[in-house]
């Protein structure tokens, strides 16, 4: 598995403080390139997450897990400076994206933003004093779907739920897989369409994307998933059409509507376990539709990709993982 | 040499009236030119919401917006990393030293960026819409001592040539 966060990092320091900047970029090159988030609170140490978890930044570009007075803090006009850069200067430019608490960076970085909101008849307007800022840090993992490919996806498409836990690398596996598919690694050049709300997945920027999501992918970015999938079934004819974080009925309708027009879907939601699959309404409409091939529960950890299981509809027990076990014949699937 | 020196006389006085009424004609561009670009950044943030880097960029590339040199100064600003204020403020007076512009044509075209990028759609409109209509009165009121003052000063600076040629002569 190739692993390319080199160039993640590096556009996340454009957007930091210089004093932030300079502490980060001391750090050793392994724990550079393993930072997952930047974690900036107003008048609070610096927060650096890496696959060994929390830690905080000292001045000297070392990690500590103690807190203590060498610790980098950011003070309030560093991270309000570092909103503006955030939102290039240009707030109503990520209106909606701050209102839903992130912004999306060139390069498919996620930026979570938290404040005071400012809501009218139940619903956010506008956020006020931002005080947190979460950098997440895209990576590119060639060849994290590999397994998924091979059980799932030899020689034909097929409908895919991909299940995980926060930080369980969804989005990096969905993007490693349309990459795939749509780079014939499926049997034949199949027409994908990538439906990336957020903008996390290809990372489009001025007409190109950031991210390889292959050649032969039409990326609808910043489509709400709903009208995404309407106008590309209407208009470009998909044979697979990729999501990410499906989280409501709405999009669930629509995207059962789809596949019963002929339309492949492979899809992505928060869910850390088989039995959660089963509670969650959004996935257990799509499951009980029958229409969906498997459900793939991913695992946290190191390896991004790790299949901890596949759950085939039809009752079939699944021989390449340890802890796989057979359907409930309950569930009622297909 | 003394026609020579005479005609020399007349022609710089004619010379030096002419360039203190372009003077005020320069100015009047600028301003209107400024003004045409607030239309089109309106416009822009109000339908493409693009951020302002790239309305900056497209606007530069256009060429339509030439008179307003302190827009590409104002991107190499920013493209060097300063807060797009700061970035706005130096490139107006870097600008201004150069051009006919006066202190309170720079102050307006500076205040303008104060607000600039900071809020919603909706304030950003009502920020260009409001000094859309400053700058109109001030184009306006301009545009009436410019025309009044060019004519003066033409006038005045023929009058003044003749004089010197009748007197000297």
């Amino acid at each position: 598995m190739k692993y390319l966060n080199n160039k993640g990092i590096n556009d996340i320091l454009f957007y930091l403080p210089l004093r932030i900047k300079d502490a980060v970029y001391k750090l050793s090159d392994t724990n550079k390139y393993s930072v997952k988030e930047i974690r900036l609170r107003a008048d609070k140490p610096v927060v650096i997450v890496t696959e060994r978890g929390s830690s905080f930044l000292t001045g000297n570009g070392k990690l500590s897990y103690i807190i203590s007075d060498s610790l980098v803090k950011i003070t309030c006009d560093e991270l309000s400076e570092t909103v503006k850069r955030v939102c290039e200067y240009s707030v109503y430019s990520h209106q909606e994206e701050i209102n839903q608490s992130f912004i999306t960076l060139s390069g498919g970085h996620r930026v979570g933003l938290c404040g005071n909101a400012v809501t009218e008849h139940g619903k956010i307007i506008s956020v006020r004093d931002i005080n947190c800022i979460n950098f997440r840090v895209a990576s590119e993992r060639i060849g994290c779907a590999n397994e998924i490919m091979t059980s799932l996806f030899n020689s034909r498409l097929s409908n895919v739920i991909i299940a995980g836990p926060p930080m369980s690398g969804k989005t990096t596996v969905l993007r490693d897989l349309v990459r795939q598919i749509s780079d014939g690694n499926a049997g034949e050049y199949y027409k994908c369409v990538l439906i990336d709300e957020r903008q996390e997945i290809a990372g489009t920027s001025s007409l190109k994307t950031q991210c390889n999501v292959g050649s032969n992918t039409d990326v609808f970015t910043s489509y709400p998933k709903r009208t995404g999938i309407e106008l590309a079934v209407r208009s470009f004819s998909p044979d697979i059409i990729f999501c990410d974080e499906i989280a409501s009925e709405e999009e669930a309708e629509v995207i059962l509507n789809a596949i019963m027009c002929g339309v492949k879907f492979a899809v992505s939601m928060h869910c850390s376990c088989r039995e959660e699959l089963h509670r969650r309404k959004v996935s257990k409409a799509l499951l009980e539709s029958g229409l969906f091939d498997a459900a793939v529960i991913l695992d946290r950890g190191e390896n991004v990709g790790k299949v901890r299981e596949i759950i085939r509809t039809g009752g079939e027990k699944n021989e390449n993982f340890g802890n796989s076990f057979d359907c409930d014949r309950n569930l009622h699937y297909g | 040499m003394r026609i020579s020196g005479i005609a020399l006389i007349a022609i710089v006085i004619c010379i030096t009236g002419n360039y203190f009424s372009s003077l005020k004609v320069k100015r009047v561009k600028i301003l209107e030119c400024f003004l045409t670009f607030i239309g089109y950044l309106r416009t822009q943030i109000e339908f493409s919401q693009q951020p302002l880097e790239r309305i900056f960029e497209q606007a530069v590339e256009s060429n339509e917006f030439n008179d307003c040199g302190f827009l590409k100064m104002c991107l190499a600003n920013i493209k060097n990393g300063l807060e797009l204020s700061n970035a706005w403020k130096s490139s107006v007076d870097t600008f201004s030293k150069a051009s006919p512009l006066t202190n309170q044509d720079c102050r307006t075209i500076k205040e303008f960026s104060n607000s600039l990028g900071s809020s919603d759609i909706g304030g950003q409109i009502r920020n260009c819409e409001a000094y859309s209509e400053i700058l109109k009165q001030s184009i306006c009121n301009l545009k009436k001592s410019t025309d009044k003052a060019v004519k003066i000063i033409n006038t005045l600076s023929l009058f003044l040539a003749a004089f010197v040629i009748i007197f000297f002569i």
